[in-house]
């Protein structure tokens, strides 16, 4: 998917664990692990609300849009 | 209300497998006596119960998946893909019972009916199956929405 989730670069840049995100934002850490490996086929904007909160960031520091298709013909 | 339809379900999918085991052993008296009734010839005793022993191996096919499909729904697994395969199995099995009264038929006609009533069976179990295929599809993206 052209979408990629930075959690994992937002968690390190607040030094914040998967645990203690899914316990701020009422997640279980199953369903934090799938929006984490880009399993995810959407999000509820109340999921995003809660993690810019609990992260203190906006929703493009979560969220990158990648044009693959683009990338691959200019390869 | 869903747990009554689901038990009626168990029963009447056992209570198939019964009459089939039942037939398996007694086609040959049941089918001889019918002969007798309608006074047709031997040759056509032979095709009916060659064509009915062939139909038993996709019936009970059929009926096994209905069984796991069943207990899939017991399970709360509706929407499932493998509900969607099983089904699909189903209508195969239907599909072949269809192929093999076809070829009966040419020696007893009436057996055309049976025929035309799987073929509806096979058409009706394939738009579920599309139907479960989205349903399955939608309930694999709503478990995926965080």
């Amino acid at each position: 998917m052209a979408i990629i989730v930075n959690l994992d670069v937002m968690l390190a840049r607040r030094k914040m664990s998967s645990m203690e995100l899914a316990e701020r934002i009422g997640i279980t850490q199953a369903n934090l692990s799938i929006l984490k490996t880009g399993k995810a086929k959407a999000i509820r904007f109340s999921t995003l609300n809660a993690i810019c909160l609990a992260l203190d960031c906006q929703p493009g520091d979560i969220l990158e849009f990648r044009d693959e298709e683009r990338g691959a013909d200019n390869e | 209300m869903k747990d009554k339809s689901v038990v009626f379900c168990y029963f009447m999918t056992y209570l198939w497998l019964g009459v089939m085991a039942a037939l398996l052993i007694f086609a040959p008296r049941v089918l001889r006596a019918y002969m007798q009734f309608r006074a047709l010839p031997w040759e056509v005793y032979q095709v009916i119960l060659i064509d009915f022993y062939l139909c038993c191996i996709p019936a009970a096919v059929a009926l096994l998946c209905l069984l796991r499909i069943l207990g899939n729904i017991r399970q709360q697994q509706m929407f499932d893909r493998v509900n969607e395969k099983l089904l699909r199995v189903v209508s195969w099995c239907s599909l072949a019972v269809a192929i093999l009264t076809l070829a009966g038929g040419f020696w007893y006609f009436p057996l055309f009916f049976i025929t035309a009533a799987m073929l509806f069976i096979f058409l009706i179990v394939r738009v579920v199956c599309t139907l479960l295929a989205a349903g399955a599809a939608l309930e694999e993206e709503s478990s995926l929405t965080i």
